[in-house]
């Protein structure tokens, strides 16, 4: 249960640091986390939206269709103050939780 | 492609939740999946292969389905906010929601009503956005431009043409050698672009192209665009570097719409197009929404100045710092105010003039620059010479089409009168459960708002409709004039304060009326306060049928202006002629003897075209025909003789199809050739005034003008209108074709014996068989450009006519709904009196009466409106008094027996009334 809210809440961390420079769609949040992990951490099309759909639900970002000319209309997502709030919190939390398992299995700081 | 939201719909099983939120969820998904396999394709899978590598590497449907229902799970409870002064706006904005769907109800409710309150509102705001587009187009829309603010012109930038003098007071024509000085010199512009004042209308060939089509061409500086600030639609525009040697830039920059209706596609490659022996590139297109800076007129390429002696070679000059032809437009540089600038840009102005003197400059010169100046005018609306044309024009149809939404009001008032008079007892039931009067109030105007807004949106639609209809309408006949429609933030801003302003005016009273009741009274009884919402009503269709009283009467001014107008004596007769204008030059004719000779082969073989009766060549036609000069006399007087006399060239025939009457002596003829005796055919006016009488065999001469000196008068013509229909007798004087081989002669006449129309082109064709290579455009029948003159007045007539109409209309509808409603409420009290032995007679004229007393104060007070506001439109009215009895006493007239009219059906459904019936209800 612990390691599935850890999973979880993984997600969550990747998605709302995605968020964090700008709004963005939901397709670009996975190709920018695919990218910025120089491709060692992918999801499964379409796995972002449930993630996505709870976070807006919480408030911690918010939803809004934005139509451009010439493109089709898509749902951008930013940030909302409380998922910024969360976003610091869980940064933190994620940290110490690295930072214990290397000092648990002795891996030293370079 | 496959169907990504039919998948996703197929396979997602339902999630809960509203049906909206769910259809976004698929569409989400469904983009998802579709941008995965667009990926795929340009990662250059085959369609098949990308589809099942999506299928295989999404997440599997039946964990996605399950995660998504846990991620949507039940609805989050609102948490209800707190009561206080936080959260004001957001319950206000809850509240108008809530009104505006009860009003939508409430309209639901009552079709009749809605239908017939917004049909009436769409009328005249239509008509009112319609109108205003216009005056927006022509008036107010900025020039889509860089900043147009900072854009001034120098002087007025309307007189088109070039002038040789000195400049003296207000100076808006400059020479080209000027603007490269003043660019150089001036301090307070950040550019300086010249354009030559007139359009050069032309023809040219595309490319390698045989057809020669016709072009517009605007000669501009180097520094035009990138004083406008434009940036091209492809390729380049035009640039300092493109205006540096006279005859060395070949470039021109092509209007988007005209690069468009030349096979000019998205992928731009420069092309050719060959223009009076030159050759010159089109290296880009202007921005899709630029069309130059004058409103209502659109050159088809722009070609710098320095090609002016290739592109017109006549009229040129552009080391001559006399000849000035340009106008003038400049960018204030950031901070510089226009008085700093005024200043500035005179001084510069006469010190460059002064310098061109030399050194010992003449004495009337420098006085005459002393007094020069430059007005600054603003250009952010760009110039346009329609504006003088069509401003007042417009101004009166704006009071008319707002006097039309008057009326519209005036019966959406009365029908919310009536409705009041229903609702009183559910208003009288939410007073008593509590509500406040002004809450009852509000939702009554939001139910006026939603009403008006509705109206409005289908004015708009109205309007789009209409405004075209009337550009259409004043345009002339050849071509619709190039104005931008399309509403602005000006033109939806315009409509929706005309929205909120007709509920002020059509709401709020009923509004008021409605809520004026305790509660007590209206719950037990059904009739109360009815007469005085109803005396209401009444004055509501006396202003009607008042304004109703205006509009017929400024309708019949107008009409008999026009019909004045239209009945002037022209002096030659307008019907089944035919004018062409010949491009002679764009053949490569000059003039002289060649031309004269084609001239006389085109007039002889037009002649044998059948339905043809006689052909000529003239300078000019009507419109501008002739130009003045005031030198003209007989020989040994100082030819100084007021007034102008109007100058023309034509050919032997040209009497003969215009139909002017010979009055004494020969007209033109063959024999007046180049070396016979110099001779002219003048008018009677000319005879009158230059001769005082006896002019045939006189002898005179124009100015020092070396072909026109000791010229005999060997005829004598009837006086005609040589501009326009409405100027007085002029003198005017014909010189022969043939005597006068120096002058191109572009004009074309040809009377037909059938409908011009129907020969047209056999005369083309006769024309070209002279030579293919002449231009040949603007056909028209000297009927058309007569017409052309009337065209204001034609329209505004015709509007008039229209609104009036439809005044009138609006007005008999309130009458009658009024006196309808009257009938009908006093239905027990006709069942009384007919029983009490009334004759039907005596009810109808019970009810005809009361409408009578109502048109008499509608009209007595629309007179005396119609009076006062008769000197608005005095200089639009041809000969026409603005108080003509004629007109106010046939608007009166016809204002009663409207009203009568819509009266009677009501009065004679009153008369139906069976006593039992009417006395059981009481």
């Amino acid at each position: 249960m612990e390691d599935n809210a850890r999973k979880k809440g993984s997600a969550e961390l990747l998605v709302l640091a995605q968020l964090e420079g700008r709004p963005r769609h939901g397709y670009e949040i996975g190709q920018e986390i695919e990218r910025r992990s120089g491709g060692a951490v992918t999801f499964q099309i379409a796995s972002l939206y449930p993630v996505l759909y709870r976070l807006e639900r919480q408030g911690w970002i918010a939803g809004r269709w934005v139509e451009i000319p010439g493109q089709r209309r898509r749902r951008y997502y930013r940030l909302t103050p409380a998922g910024r709030r969360i976003l610091r919190q869980q940064r933190r939390d994620w940290h110490e939780f690295v930072g214990a398992l290397q000092r648990a299995a002795g891996v030293e700081h370079a | 492609m496959p169907d990504f939201k039919q998948y996703v719909r197929d396979h997602m099983p339902a999630p809960g939740g509203p049906d909206a939120r769910q259809a976004e969820i698929i569409e989400e998904l469904a983009l998802e999946f579709q941008e995965a396999y667009e990926r795929f394709l340009r990662a250059g899978m085959s369609p098949d292969v990308a589809w099942r590598t999506v299928q295989t590497a999404a997440r599997p449907w039946p964990r996605l389905a399950g995660e998504l229902r846990a991620a949507l799970g039940p609805p989050v409870p609102e948490p209800r906010p707190p009561e206080g002064v936080r959260l004001r706006p957001l319950r206000w904005i809850a509240e108008w929601r809530r009104d505006g769907g009860l009003a939508l109800r409430q309209l639901r409710q009552a079709p009749g009503f809605a239908v017939a309150a917004v049909l009436m509102l769409a009328l005249g705001i239509g008509a009112n956005t319609a109108v205003f587009s216009l005056l927006n187009a022509l008036m107010m829309r900025p020039l889509p431009v860089l900043q147009p603010q900072q854009l001034v012109f120098l002087g007025a930038a309307h007189a088109e043409g070039d002038t040789e003098g000195y400049p003296d007071g207000a100076t808006q024509a400059f020479s080209y050698r000027f603007f490269r000085d003043f660019h150089q010199r001036t301090a307070v512009f950040s550019d300086v672009a010249a354009i030559l004042s007139y359009l050069v209308e032309t023809h040219g060939r595309m490319g390698g192209d045989p057809e020669l089509v016709p072009l517009k061409v605007e000669l501009v500086s180097g520094s035009y665009f990138p004083t406008l600030g434009l940036t091209p639609a492809y390729g380049r525009l035009l640039g300092p570097g493109d205006d540096v040697t006279p005859g060395a830039h070949p470039v021109a920059v092509a209007r988007a719409g005209w690069w468009r209706d030349h096979g000019g596609g998205a992928a731009f490659a420069p092309r050719s197009v060959a223009l009076n022996g030159t050759v010159y590139t089109i290296v880009g297109v202007a921005p899709a929404s630029f069309s130059g800076v004058t409103v209502g007129q659109a050159p088809d390429l722009w070609i710098p100045l320095a090609m002016q002696g290739q592109v017109s070679p006549d009229r040129s000059g552009l080391a001559d710092p006399w000849y000035q032809t340009l106008h003038l437009l400049a960018r204030l540089k950031p901070g510089v105010s226009i008085s700093q600038a005024q200043s500035n840009t005179d001084f510069v102005f006469r010190k460059i003039l002064i310098g061109y003197l030399g050194v010992a400059p003449p004495a009337d010169a420098m006085a005459d620059i002393q007094h020069a100046f430059i007005p600054l005018v603003p250009a952010a609306t760009g110039r346009s010479r329609l504006r003088g044309e069509f401003d007042q024009p417009l101004q009166t149809l704006m009071f008319v089409v707002g006097l039309v939404l008057l009326i519209a009001c005036a019966n959406v008032a009365n029908l919310l009168l009536a409705r009041a008079a229903r609702r009183r007892r559910e208003m009288a039931l939410r007073l008593a459960l509590g509500a406040t009067r002004a809450r009852l109030v509000r939702q009554l105007l939001v139910e006026s708002l939603v009403v008006s807004l509705l109206g409005a949106g289908l004015g708009l639609a109205v309007a789009s409709w209409a405004s075209r209809l009337l550009l259409a309408m004043v345009s002339p006949a050849s071509a619709t004039l190039p104005l931008v429609l399309s509403p602005d933030a000006t033109v939806l801003g315009f409509t929706l304060g005309l929205a909120v302003a007709t509920v002020l005016l059509f709401g709020i009273l009923p509004a008021l009326r409605t809520t004026a009741i305790s509660p007590g009274t209206v719950l037990k009884q059904t009739e109360a306060r009815g007469s005085e919402s109803h005396r209401f009503a009444r004055v509501l269709v006396a202003g009607q049928v008042a304004i109703s009283v205006v509009l017929l009467a400024g309708a019949a001014l107008f009409l008999q202006s026009l019909h004045r107008r239209l009945a002037i004596p022209l002096g030659f007769d307008p019907d089944n002629v035919l004018r062409l204008e010949l491009d002679a030059r764009a053949a490569g004719y000059q003039p002289g003897a060649r031309l004269n000779a084609v001239q006389q082969a085109i007039e002889t073989r037009i002649s044998s075209v059948p339905g043809v009766e006689a052909s000529s060549f003239a300078l000019s036609v009507f419109d501008g025909g002739g130009w003045r000069q005031s030198d003209v006399g007989p020989r040994g007087t100082d030819y100084q003789l007021p007034p102008h006399t109007i100058l023309n060239i034509v050919g032997p025939d040209y009497f003969a199809v215009m139909r002017m009457r010979l009055i004494a002596g020969r007209g033109i003829e063959n024999g007046d050739t180049a070396t016979s005796r110099r001779v002219a055919v003048i008018n009677e006016a000319m005879a009158r005034k230059t001769f005082r009488g006896s002019a045939l065999g006189q002898v005179f001469s124009v100015g020092n003008n070396a072909n026109w000196r000791d010229v005999s008068v060997v005829g004598i013509v009837s006086n005609a209108k040589y501009f326009s229909p409405d100027e007085n007798d002029l003198p005017a004087a014909f010189f022969p074709e043939r005597q006068n081989q120096e002058y191109i002669l572009n004009s074309l006449v040809v009377r037909t014996a059938i409908d011009p129309g129907a020969i047209g082109s056999a005369i083309q064709a006769s024309i070209a068989d002279v030579d293919p290579n002449i231009g040949v455009e603007n056909i028209r029948t000297l009927r058309q450009m007569v017409g052309d003159f009337s065209l204001d007045a034609r329209l505004i007539a015709a509007l008039c006519i229209v609104f009036a109409l439809l005044a009138t209309g609006l007005a008999a509808i309130g009458v009658y709904a009024v006196m309808a409603y009257s009938t009908a409420r006093r239905g027990t009290e006709f069942g009384i009196r007919m029983a009490l032995g009334a004759q039907p007679r005596d009810v109808r004229r019970n009810v005809l009466g009361a409408a009578l007393r109502v048109a008499i104060l509608g009209v007595a007070a629309g007179l005396v409106l119609a009076l006062a506001v008769s000197r608005l439109v005095v200089s639009q009215l041809y000969q026409v008094d603005s108080t003509s009895p004629a007109a106010l006493a046939a608007a009166a007239l016809a204002m009663v027996a409207v009203t009568l009219l819509a009266a009677y059906l009501p009065a004679r459904r009153a008369t139906r009334i069976d006593p039992s019936i009417a006395l059981r209800g009481e």
